[in-house]
């Protein structure tokens, strides 16, 4: 044994029952293959969702009054937009803020009214980027300043209230007294989506037009929506902004303003978590008996190494060593096995209309249509270190056994 | 000596092995049966929202309704129809559809407005008892609403507060009237949550100037009677009128539904592979230990065949215990996801496909609770155990009493 290293010994007497040791090896890549593509079709679509939710919604971050989060109405306005802009641009993450006013309307055509949601907008700007129903403009064109008279529907609210590019439609809400107020405008373009709570109930119109409708000054707006480059930066971007902000204004995550949406998504990954976590239970059995058994098989072996001055803490570190190789190597075989799949599945993605119906919602947010996959730095590390723990705890009471050898009775066993 | 016993005993010789298969084995039995009766419960909560509270199991529209829905467009002589589909044993309500605003002293929202008649809708729907505040419609008090979930979060109103509702009459005047909130309903659907205002029939009718029949009818099919038959019939009766079953008006969601068995299955099925690698060690291990037994078997004249058996029968008792324990540490977890239920919080009122979830799910035991697990973990472990009982069917005798 001169020369020879415990790393290496371990290593040997690995592949000494090759079937056994590939068969547990073969548990752990599958356990990891799994979670791993779990994992990243979560990381993935939820951040697709958020983003598409802070898109149609109100930005990653909104600012907007204090009051706006239990009771949204046109009479809770934020003003000095321009210096909070300022401000929230300058936080290193943030890609742009654009100010908008959003609420409930009713919508009139001469041959019938519907109710819709609203977004205002200024047209110069806001980019697919931060509002992304402008790609899906079918028919007409965006609005050409802020002060457009022209509204664009959902195609489907459009076609519900008779009304073809170039028609009046009147758009009737509550204005900052309290006062019903209506105005009139001209569709300019249709957007379809595909969701149907965008294409069947949002409208859009120019900011600078219903700030005069409403009565609103120049810098002032019900919400300033913040888009950073990563959602998972949400909760810092609003604590900072909050710190550049006077009590008259609130800067909140997306996960605040849209409870259900952030709960579902908390459902479903704790739900993955959950299973990940009982597969790695399963698997650690499987482990343990493996790793038991060839111990109990070479007690006297064991006996023999200990009669020869190995302490029992080397045998244990023996096992413990036997235990990580298994570990390290089923998690180079899990990356083989994975890398292929996850090349796939990130490029070109599931159908996921196909699986699981056109137009799918989730708190009213459209899924995406193709699902890919996509694996968060953390997750990588954090499956690694569970798949690694996993296998160390199942080897720690058959290293502990391998460990307590009675030298004299192992070798008169046999 | 009965081959059972035989392997009984043998099953125990390495009992620390046979421990931990069997735990594994009932952990995975208990998460899967577990799994298997929430997930029911929640595909029944949202299938009975869907029948119960929102769609019925058939609706009938004027043909050109759900392409331009507008009040104009309705289903006139209404009562022969409802005369024919009562005597044919289904139970039908009529209401009345039309947009527009609701205003509150403060904001307004987007509604949608429903007239019915309490009386004919208790007998289609449950939307009676989904009123969480106040309470339903009163055919004596026709200035009463009751509002979505939703509406009277954003218009801030509670029962006894009043609001306006604004819209456009079928003369093309404003219509524009004061009401009371008599009730708020729970959760039941995007739509619904949103913008529904429920006011009586005739209420409906004075508000907008409404004289048509209904804009829709919302119909539920004797219990015997399939739903595509259902759907055949009735467009068989009414050529001209649009008829449709919940399915095709809600696809996405009745996919979902249809495809939930199979990401059940799918789930199963992850869980047992990773015992059946459990498994097919377990008992390649326990063969390979015995290879001298088992020559020695052969050499007095067992046969092939009943070697085989041993190994099967060996696993087929380890799962069987498995089942056992199984199963008894599932049954408190069972009654307390069926009768307590869990309380998913923020998450009730997140909708799927447009139909909100409850806020408390509840298990729903069935016999394919129990079934549909244990019969998969049954053909996994058999799957598993095939490899290594033929190992041992398989060993020649010579070789293995040589064999260290």
């Amino acid at each position: 044994m001169k020369g020879t290293s415990l790393t290496v010994f371990a290593w040997r007497n690995l592949w000494r029952n090759r079937r056994r040791t590939l068969l547990t090896l073969a548990s752990i890549s599958f356990g990891v293959f799994l979670a791993v593509l779990m994992t990243a079709m979560q990381d993935r679509n939820w951040a697709d969702m958020i983003d598409l939710a802070a898109k149609i919604g109100a930005g990653h971050v909104t600012v907007q009054h204090p009051d706006y989060l239990e009771t949204p109405t046109l009479t809770r306005t934020v003003t000095g937009l321009e210096g909070i802009a300022a401000s929230a641009s300058s936080i290193p993450t943030v890609v742009r803020a654009v100010p908008r006013i959003s609420g409930p309307t009713m919508l009139a055509t001469a041959q019938d009214s519907f109710g819709a949601a609203f977004i205002a907008v200024d047209p110069a700007q806001e980019t697919p980027e931060t509002l992304s129903v402008l790609e899906a403009i079918v028919d007409g064109e965006m609005f050409s300043s802020a002060d457009d008279k022209g509204i664009i529907l959902g195609a489907r609210l459009a076609s519900n209230l008779g009304a073809e590019i170039g028609d009046r439609v009147v758009y009737t809400m509550t204005d900052k007294e309290g006062e019903m107020i209506s105005g009139v405008a001209r569709l300019r373009a249709l957007v379809r989506t595909g969701a149907p709570t965008l294409d069947g109930g949002l409208s859009l119109l120019p900011i600078g037009a219903l700030r005069g409708v409403l009565g609103y000054n120049v810098d002032e707006a019900t919400q300033l929506a913040v888009f950073i480059d990563d959602q998972r930066r949400s909760d810092m971007v609003a604590a900072e902004l909050q710190a550049t902000l006077d009590d008259d204004a609130a800067a909140v995550p997306w996960h605040r303003q849209q409870p259900e949406l952030s709960a579902f998504i908390a459902m479903k990954v704790g739900g993955s978590v959950f299973i990940e976590a009982v597969l790695a239970i399963l698997i650690a059995a499987g482990i343990f008996n493996t790793l038991f058994v060839s111990v109990m098989e070479r007690l006297r072996e064991f006996g023999i190494l200990m009669a020869l001055g190995f302490t029992p803490s080397r045998l244990f570190r023996l096992v413990m060593l036997e235990s990580f190789w298994l570990g390290g190597v089923g998690l180079v075989a899990a990356a083989l096995i994975t890398a292929g799949p996850y090349y796939y599945l990130s490029s070109q993605g599931l159908d996921a209309a196909a699986l699981i119906g056109e137009g799918m919602e989730i708190a009213g947010v459209g899924m995406p249509p193709v699902m890919k996959v996509g694996l968060f730095a953390k997750s990588a590390v954090l499956i690694t270190l569970g798949a690694m723990a996993a296998t160390l705890l199942a080897g720690l009471y058959p290293a502990w056994r391998a460990g307590h050898v009675e030298p004299a009775e192992s070798i008169k066993a046999a | 000596m009965t081959t059972f016993k035989m392997a009984w005993r043998n099953i125990w010789r390495n009992s620390r092995r046979t421990l931990v298969t069997v735990a594994a084995m009932s952990l995975a039995l208990m998460v899967t049966v577990n799994y298997q009766a929430i997930m029911t419960g929640l595909l029944s909560s949202l299938e009975g929202n869907i029948l119960d509270l929102e769609m019925g199991d058939i609706q009938v529209f004027a043909p050109d309704y759900r392409d331009r829905p507008s009040i104009y467009s309705s289903v006139d002589e209404v009562d022969p129809m409802l005369e024919t589909l009562e005597a044919d044993g289904y139970r039908v309500t009529t209401r009345l559809l039309a947009g527009g605003l609701a205003a509150s002293d403060e904001t307004s929202a987007g509604a949608m407005v429903r007239g019915l008649e309490p009386g004919r809708e208790a007998e289609a729907t449950l939307i009676h008892d989904h009123v969480v505040q106040g309470s339903w419609l009163d055919p004596e008090d026709p200035r009463g609403i009751v509002l979505g979930a939703k509406l009277a979060k954003s218009l801030a109103v509670a029962p006894g507060d009043e609001v306006i509702l604004l819209s456009q009459s079928t003369d093309g005047s404003i219509a524009n009237d004061l009401y009371e909130v008599r009730g708020v309903l729970g959760v039941i659907s995007d739509g619904t949550d949103r913008a529904g205002v429920f006011m009586l029939d005739e209420a409906f009718r004075n508000l907008f100037y409404f004289d048509g029949g209904a804009h829709q009818l919302l119909i539920r099919t004797p219990g015997d009677v399939d739903l595509g038959t259902a759907v055949e019939y009735l467009r068989g009766l009414w050529a001209d009128l649009d008829i449709q079953s919940w399915r095709d008006l809600l696809p996405t969601m009745s996919q979902m539904l249809d495809s939930a068995a199979a990401a059940l299955a799918v789930f199963m099925v992850i869980i047992y592979i990773a015992i059946a690698i459990t498994v097919i060690n377990a008992m390649l291990m326990a063969v390979f230990e015995r290879v001298r037994e088992f020559g020695v078997l052969k050499a007095i004249g067992v046969e092939p065949g009943r070697v085989f058996r041993i190994i099967l029968i060996e696993s087929a008792m380890q799962c069987g215990l498995a089942i056992v324990i199984g199963l008894t540490l599932s049954l408190p977890l069972l009654w307390y996801v069926s009768t307590v239920g869990i309380d998913v919080g923020r998450l009730g009122g997140a909708s799927m496909a447009g139909m909100a979830m409850d806020p408390i799910w509840l298990g729903v035991v069935t016999p394919a609770t129990f079934v549909i697990p244990v019969v998969l973990l049954i053909f996994m472990v058999a799957l598993a155990v095939l490899y290594p009982a033929l190992k041992a069917a398989r060993i020649q005798p010579v070789e293995a009493m040589r064999y260290q």
